[in-house]
């Protein structure tokens, strides 16, 4: 239940920097996620507030207290790692009883905790099985447990789902949100995958290359991305490029993307930040509207390349200038490969993002 | 020819294969049972006697009795009379388990605390350490002369601590390489879990790490335990009056009044006693051990 602060951190291993100059605040009582590309970083920042890792620079302060000096032994921070690291020659109950040996826990009250964690995790009718013999999530479910038997300041949680089927990842991801609210703990959760970070983050971190782009709640990077980085890592699909050029015409600006032009007068106080007239476009595909037949608001016409039903809705690949963007089909569209339909993008929900320094405009 | 009886030909082929193999491996072995229990006219008679005519005891009560001779022609019956059994004579087996036993531990212990040391806080990509295997690649003779100067000065020739010392420090090496390449199999954050759960340094290798080593420190033990067992030169050259092991006892055989093969092989059907009970102790981790880590293959 303590607040997580690092200041100015940097690591770097045989001369490449994997965390860059890394200040960030957690709350107490949040569900952070960090949210990255494999190799982003993720493990070892983790590892740094953990103390496994010793930083080159900077501060790591857990409930204000400076723990640079302090070894993970007594850091107080539990960690679930990438790969669970269960003792394997050990049943459930011993891997979950350990931490507490380890602290010298009398007998009694050690087994009453572990079963009232375990009953909280339902894998009560596990504690004596050998953990060669469980399902990958109910692995996890103990390595939850061991976690939490000794009720730790802060839990850091590395891409604890990613061993699951997509089916027990939902289910999980349910759980561990429950959890983390009955607990009332501190949450750090790192995880490659957007969904799982927006749906159980109640702030949001995403990372590369070591370095922090965006740190806010959720809807906030979705809606309003910082820079190309974020507005492409979040949402699913990801949200269509498209590259342009501003060009006066009439006293009005249009965006040039090579098929057709959009209208950005409107925007000429924000454009002022541009580096030069060379934009990216963005738009996501739930905000393209499809249509048959050319209308009034149409953007341009396109041709159908893919059509990926998912069931209930379907994602159209169409072919624009040579490249492809991704849009959703109304519903009861029909299309097949070759189609000419028209697309209209919603004026109110284009991003435009600076082609040099990939700054959000807008 | 259908595939049907093609099929049980090459299982038969192969029965006929691994029995032949189990044959050449036991042949041996028989060969010294059987010449342990033959009367001394039919150790090396011509042609040879495959089963003795009438098994006795004698080759055994000769080495665990005080004899100083032993009289070829002697009738088996008086042969039992003549020799009674006494403590002494138990003597090279004795020192035998004693030496083995503390050196193989002691280079249990210092080597898997070094292996456990440089698998986890070496440098990572670092190239392995030779070093501790380098005195391992010179022929025993060519160390043994120092060490004899050495021990000459230390006064620890002919005693158990000097041969200890020796077998501990001459096998340490092996240790090293042998755990080494068991802990590096063990993912690292087997400890790093442990440290989070509060353990020390320590306390993460001794409860997290090492009981996940049992196999491989099993396996390692009973290498390391066979090595020293069978072990002639060093005690040999440091031993001798006061410390006399198994291999140096049936040496002596090997003089005076000839060969007594009987009584050799007698002694090495003994020899084999304490390597075999240890490995059927260790049985089960035997299979996992040997196809683990760096006996592999
Ligand atoms: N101990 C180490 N020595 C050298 N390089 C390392 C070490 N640990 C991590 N790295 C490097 O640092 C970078 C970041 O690694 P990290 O494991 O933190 O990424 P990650 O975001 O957790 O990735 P993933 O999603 O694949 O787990 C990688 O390029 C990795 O190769
Ligand atoms: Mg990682």
């Amino acid at each position: 239940m303590v607040k997580v602060t690092l200041q100015n951190l940097s690591k770097t291993f045989g001369g490449k920097t994997v965390i860059r100059d890394l200040t960030l605040e957690i709350n107490e009582q949040e569900f952070f996620c960090i949210l990255g590309y494999p190799g982003a970083g993720k493990t070892t920042l983790l590892r740094l507030i953990a103390g496994l890792e010793k930083q080159d620079k900077g501060d790591v302060y857990l409930d204000n207290k400076l723990v640079n000096n302090v070894h993970a032994s007594h850091r107080d921070v539990a960690m679930i790692f990438q790969n669970l690291a269960l003792y394997p020659n050990r049943t459930v109950f011993e891997n979950m009883a350990f931490p507490l040996k380890v602290r010298k826990m009398p007998r009694t009250e050690l087994r009453n905790r572990v079963q009232e964690v375990a009953k909280s995790l339902s894998i009560e009718h596990l504690l004596d099985r050998a953990i060669a013999n469980l399902s990958g999530g109910e692995k996890q479910r103990v390595a939850i447990g061991r976690a939490l038997v000794r009720r730790p300041q802060v839990f850091l949680m590395d891409e604890p789902l990613s061993n699951l089927d997509a089916l027990l990842r939902l289910e999980m991801r349910v759980e561990l949100k429950r959890l983390q609210r009955e607990l009332g703990q501190t949450f750090i959760y790192a995880t490659p995958d957007q969904l799982e970070a927006m749906s159980m983050g109640d702030r949001m971190a995403t990372l590369s290359e070591g370095q922090l782009q965006q740190v806010d709640v959720p809807e906030v990077l979705y809606n309003k991305p910082k820079n190309q980085f974020v507005a492409g890592l979040l949402g699913s699909p990801a949200m269509n490029f498209m590259e342009g050029s501003c060009r006066q015409s009439d006293g009005r600006t249009l965006l040039d993307v090579g098929s057709f032009q959009i209208d950005i007068t409107r925007f000429h106080k924000a454009l002022e930040r541009a580096t030069g007239p060379e934009l990216i476009l963005g738009i996501r595909p739930e905000h393209i509207k499809v249509t048959r037949q050319r209308g009034p608001n149409s953007t341009c016409e396109v041709v159908v390349y893919v059509v990926e039903p998912l069931g209930g809705e379907m994602i159209l690949h169409l072919g624009v200038d040579g490249g492809l963007i991704k849009a959703f089909a109304p519903p009861g569209f029909e299309a097949k490969y070759g189609d000419h339909v028209s697309v209209e993008f919603d004026p109110n929900r284009i991003y435009l993002f600076d082609k040099k320094t990939e700054e959000a405009i807008l | 020819m259908n595939r049907r009886t093609r099929g049980i030909l090459v299982s038969l082929m192969r029965y006929v294969a691994v029995i032949f193999s189990a044959l050449v491996a036991i042949f041996p072995i028989y060969w010294m049972f059987s010449t342990s229990i033959k009367l001394p006219n039919e150790w090396v008679a011509t042609p040879s006697v495959w089963f003795p005519s009438r098994p006795v005891l004698i080759n055994y009560q000769f080495i665990f009795s005080q004899a100083y001779e032993y009289t070829i022609g002697r009738r088996p019956e008086e042969a039992t009379a003549f020799y009674s059994f006494a403590w002494s004579s138990m003597k090279p087996v004795f020192d035998s388990l004693i030496l083995s036993t503390f050196g193989t531990l002691i280079a249990l212990f210092a080597g898997t605390l070094s292996a456990y040391v440089l698998s986890r806080y070496g440098q990572k990509g670092a190239p392995p350490p030779v070093f501790p295997l380098m005195y391992r690649m010179f022929p025993p003779v060519a160390i043994i002369v120092p060490v004899v100067i050495m021990y000459a000065v230390l006064k620890l020739i002919d005693t158990y601590l000097g041969i200890i010392i020796l077998y501990a420090t001459l096998t340490v090496p092996l240790v090293l390489w042998l755990m080494k390449s068991f802990f590096d199999e063990i993912p690292r954050e087997i400890d790093e879990a442990a440290i989070l759960d509060g353990c020390s340094l320590f306390g993460a290798f001794y409860k997290g790490v090492l009981p996940l080593a049992k196999a491989g420190l099993a396996v390692t033990g009973l290498f390391i335990f066979i090595l020293d067992w069978s072990d002639f030169m060093g005690v040999l050259l440091l031993g001798g009056r006061n410390v006399v092991t198994i291999p140096l006892k049936l040496a002596e055989y090997t003089s005076g009044h000839g060969e007594l093969y009987g009584p050799m092989a007698a002694m090495g059907m003994v020899a084999v006693i304490p390597p075999l009970i240890l490995g059927i102790l260790i049985q089960k981790y035997l299979v996992r051990g040997f196809t683990f880590g760096a006996i592999k293959g």
